[in-house]
């Protein structure tokens, strides 16, 4: 087994973060490329923070799409982009970290499936930084679709 | 196409969620989001204002029990007060749910909790790696997600439990 690096704690990793889930989701709320937020199951026991996005900032072929984010109390994270398309087929990515074998702590899954993993880096690990980079690169994702 | 770019560098990414807020605000939530003790000239950065001005809104957080300030170290450092807003949640289930439903919930989580300890044959959820014998991505997700969860539910036990002494004591920690 890989040892995950250095600032890794144990391989394990925390309950989830219930204050973080909570900004994250007024930080959604407010932004521009989302149309509602949820906090799953409720919000007295939040496990999973999803958001929709706009439908009307994506064309016909997509019939929807959300992000779910996941934060631990080991600031450990997920955000998980997906797409639905019209012919069944999703497209998907999710920006990750977490104790693993396959790579660093932080890492990338790519699309169009989310099965190949390559490193990442991001300039702040904060909940804030984090999602303004993961939202701005999905606004960056939404232009292309329009051009294919 | 080319290669989507999981971390743009952009000045809309760092902007994003500063937008309409004003420096009390991006402190405020920049502070929620610090775990653990930081300089405050560090989150004058993420906040985007002056150190003074930060350091300024951190001691007024401070005050209200939202941050624990060390001012002891050079530069002093904050962080999110856990155990306040820990407070501020039991406080406001014990509101919003009455007894019964905060004994079903905690029933509910109970057995849960049973299940879990049943799939990883231990009570101790600190104890279980995420990583399983096969060493399967997919795997190492879903035991992940499993025993956050896990870990989870007991936090969420204990929350209801302080939330009912709360609701049983009119709001209160102490009875009358």
């Amino acid at each position: 087994m890989t040892p995950p690096d250095s600032e890794s704690p144990p391989d394990s990793t925390g309950p989830l973060d219930r204050q973080t889930l909570q900004l994250l989701e007024r930080q959604l709320a407010s932004d521009p490329l989302v149309a509602t937020t949820a906090l799953d199951p409720d919000s007295y026991e939040p496990r999973l923070l999803s958001a929709s996005l706009e439908q009307d900032r994506y064309p016909k072929s997509i019939a929807a799409a959300r992000v779910d984010i996941r934060w631990f109390t080991t600031a450990d994270f997920t955000f998980h982009y997906i797409e639905d398309h019209d012919d069944g087929d999703q497209w998907e990515c999710r920006w990750d970290r977490h104790p693993n074998t396959h790579n660093s702590r932080l890492h990338f899954h790519q699309p169009p499936t989310a099965t190949q993993v390559t490193d990442l880096d991001l300039p702040s690990l904060h909940p804030l930084e984090v999602y303004s980079t993961v939202l701005t690169a999905i606004e960056q994702r939404l232009e292309k679709v329009w051009s294919e | 196409m080319t290669a989507f770019d999981p971390a743009p560098e952009s000045d809309a990414a760092t902007q994003r969620w500063q937008a309409g807020t004003d420096t009390f605000g991006r402190v405020y939530n920049v502070a929620l989001g610090v775990t653990s003790p930081t300089a405050y000239t560090e989150i004058a950065t993420l906040a985007d204002c002056s150190p003074n001005a930060a350091k300024k809104h951190l001691e007024r957080l401070a005050e209200m029990g939202i941050v624990r300030a060390d001012v002891d170290s050079r530069p002093a450092q904050y962080e999110r007060n856990d155990g306040y807003l820990e407070w501020q949640d039991t406080s406001r289930i014990a509101d919003e749910l009455t007894t019964d439903e905060i004994i079903d919930r905690v029933a509910t989580l109970e057995a849960e909790r049973a299940a879990y300890e049943d799939q990883f044959g231990t009570t101790d959820p600190t104890r279980v790696s995420v990583f399983d014998d096969d060493h399967d991505d997919h795997a190492v997700h879903e035991r992940m997600t499993a025993i956050s969860e896990w870990q989870g539910i007991i936090r969420d036990i204990r929350l209801y439990e302080l939330a009912r002494q709360l609701a049983e004591n009119d709001g209160h920690l102490l009875p009358a």
